[in-house]
């Protein structure tokens, strides 16, 4: 088999080229004439197939020493594993002549007597080194081979790790894979693949192969440092009960942080015995480890970049639904002149203002803002749009049921996160009076030639507890009077040092505004509002609801 | 999957043997492989299929033994086959020379007919 098939020898003990020992008697060899024994030794090695069984090769060597020696019995013995049995066995002969190659003696020929002819015996036995040299050779070469296709394999397994992480997200998979490989190449009998998320308090995945090296909560306990135990006081405490003879243990480490260990045990022995991890084995699982660690990191980015875009996503559809709840338009309405505008923040929040042109010829308007952001924001702009539309055509004369009605809503079909302030306000041209209920929403202004007066809440915001009463109030305005309804993305804008727009300079423009007309004024306001912010990015929707009682009134 | 290697020997008919592995061929896996091989080889079954649907780990003893088993196999005139194996395995397998003198099948029928002598 091994002369027509060089499979690649793998290294194990007792199938080198150095030789068990070997005994024989020759009771032939006597009878051969001095000459013709040396040219039949010669011919008995030509015959040996240095491929054969290792075994029967040193059988054959011996046989044609002992009839180029004219000897009857013979030891030949592998130096690096003689035995006395060996030499017993030939009657504990005195002659013994190495067989050397390379400076290397390769095998010990022992007999009882010296050769009947030296000079033609020391050609066979040279001719037998060389034979067993040869061997040696092709063993080493099978042995070299396979230790350059296992180097092949461990580059290979590394290249196809770094593949993976680039072709999957499924960390799952790829830590099985990364413990796996580990411990194959590392020749390991177990192992156990630990990682915990960023904060390194969890561990979100936990792979093992055969028992259990440690557990989760263990491993965080480890050292940040390579753990090489091949004896039991090398252990730290936590590895001090792992069902195994020897470890070894390679953090997982992402900018320096700790997230995890690569632990292998008992590396295995082709005799069944097990191994020391060498410096070597820490090299490989370490690359192993940072591969993981890749790979983790990998998964992360695009965990986050998966909920980048769907929370992107959210927004557009939230923005979309405020689109469209939100007035284009604003009616012309008796004895007002209104103006409102709305600027969504990058984060749609849900800020909602409205006006409906009552039968009788009041005007109800309001402004309100939804706790929360995003899609569930806006879907509960919705239903404060839908309660508003429904109920202030026929209950605007009743504006604190009207808002104990929408709280009941609220309470009953949203979760107690789920809540807005409103301001809701009534506008009689008639009776030139302006009725209000402020549920926990910013005070609105009353500007009038009197100065400014803030129209203050009578209550909590909608929707967070049943049963509350929201109180009504009334003022009389007069032509020229202003009201200014504004969210508190307005007065809470920030600028690049976390400073508030605030009250006091919204108040200012309101003041230095009221000869303006409402449309100037709010982008007046929006514009101040922008100087202010100098770029920084807000995260809450901006809205101006901006009401003048008109002459006509 | 254990780290201990389990094997069924199954004889389909008198000419061949299929050897189903569950587990880590390592060094006692791999010892476990050719008990049953040089079973099988000692009462003249040479045609071996190693049928490696449940094997997902392998490491470079028990491709030794793997060797010596292939090597034993071709020594008396027999073919060894392998089956289902993982694209790792497969890959290792390639890599280590095993694939020259073994052939690899994705599925246990083809593999069986080539043992047999019925298809190349």
């Amino acid at each position: 088999m091994h002369g027509s098939s060089p499979l690649p020898s793998p290294p194990s003990p007792g199938s080198g080229a150095s030789p068990s020992s070997a005994a024989l008697s020759a009771s032939s060899a006597s009878a051969v004439n001095p000459d013709a024994a040396i040219l039949a030794a010669h011919e008995r090695l030509a015959e040996l197939d240095p491929f054969s069984d290792r075994e029967r090769l040193f059988d054959g060597v011996l046989a044609a020493l002992l009839t180029a020696a004219h000897a009857e019995r013979g030891v030949l013995v592998d130096p690096l594993r003689a035995s006395s049995s060996d030499a017993g066995a030939a009657g504990d002969p005195p002659f013994a002549i190495p067989l050397t190659a390379r400076d290397e003696t390769l095998a010990l020929l022992v007999l009882e007597k010296p050769p009947a002819d030296p000079v033609g015996f020391a050609s066979v036995t040279a001719h037998a080194a060389r034979l067993l040299d040869s061997v040696r050779m092709a063993d080493k070469v099978q042995k070299a081979d396979f230790e350059l296709k296992y180097r092949v394999w461990e580059l290979q397994s590394l290249y196809d790790v770094g593949l993976s992480i680039a072709g999957t997200l499924d960390f799952e998979s790829l830590a099985e894979d990364i413990l796996y490989k580990s411990i194959s190449l590392l020749n390991a009998r177990t192992g156990t693949l630990i990682v915990c998320d960023r904060a390194a308090d969890t561990p979100v995945t936990v792979r093992h192969l055969g028992e259990p090296l440690l557990d989760g909560e263990s491993a965080r306990l480890l050292p940040s440092t390579v753990l090489r135990c091949n004896t039991i006081q090398d252990r730290v405490g936590l590895l001090a009960n792992a069902p195994a003879e020897k470890l070894l243990a390679v953090p997982i480490l992402a900018e320096g942080r700790w997230l995890g260990v690569l632990v292998v045990a008992d590396k295995e022995n082709r005799d069944g015995s097990i191994d020391d991890f060498t410096e070597a084995d820490e090299r490989v699982a370490s690359l192993f480890a940072n591969q993981a660690a890749i790979a983790l990191e990998n998964a992360r980015l695009h965990r986050e970049a998966v909920e980048k875009e769907k929370m992107e996503r959210e927004m557009e559809l939230a923005a979309s639904i405020q689109r469209t709840i939100l007035p284009d338009t604003l009616p012309d309405v008796p004895g007002l002149v209104i103006s409102g505008a709305n600027r969504p923040a990058k984060q749609v929040g849900g800020d909602y203002f409205d006006v409906y042109p009552l039968a009788d010829g009041r005007t109800a308007f309001c402004v309100a803002d939804v706790s929360g952001k995003g899609v569930p924001a806006a879907l509960l702009v919705s239903t404060v749009h839908a309660c508003l539309h429904l109920l202030v055509p026929n209950n605007a004369s009743d504006l604190p049921g009207l808002v104990a009605r929408v709280n009941r809503h609220l309470v009953g079909f949203s979760s107690t996160r789920k809540f807005a302030t409103l301001f809701i306000a009534v506008f009689d041209p008639a009776a030139g009076t302006l009725t209000y209920v402020n549920a926990g929403h910013n005070p609105g202004l009353w500007i009038s030639p009197g100065g400014v007066n803030l129209l203050p809440s009578g209550g909590v915001p909608v929707g967070m507890m049943p049963g509350v009463v929201h109180k009504q109030a009334s003022i009389r305005v007069a032509p020229g009077d202003t009201i200014l309804l504004y969210s508190d993305g307005i007065t809470e804008a920030l600028n690049g040092s976390d400073e508030e727009f605030g009250m006091e300079r919204l108040t200012a423009l309101a003041i230095a505004g009221r000869v303006q007309a409402p449309a100037e004024l709010s982008r007046r306001i929006f514009g101040a509002v922008n100087d202010f912010t100098t770029g920084v990015a807000q995260y809450d929707d901006q809205t101006v609801l901006i009401a003048r009682v008109s002459a006509a009134s | 999957m254990s780290e201990t290697l389990k094997v069924v020997v199954d004889r389909p008919d008198a000419t061949v043997a299929v050897l189903r592995t569950d587990g880590y061929i390592n060094n006692t896996g791999g010892e476990e492989i050719a008990k049953e091989a040089y079973a099988l080889l000692g009462s003249g079954v040479n045609r071996l299929l190693l049928d490696l649907e449940k094997t997902k780990i392998v490491n470079s003893i028990g491709i030794s033994i793997l060797i010596e088993i292939l090597e034993k196999l071709l020594d008396q005139g027999g073919k060894l086959a392998f089956c289902r194996l993982t694209p790792t395995i497969e890959k290792t397998f390639q890599i280590m020379g095993l694939a020259q003198y073994a052939r690899i099948f994705p599925a246990p029928e083809p593999a069986l007919a080539w043992l047999r002598g019925e298809s190349e």
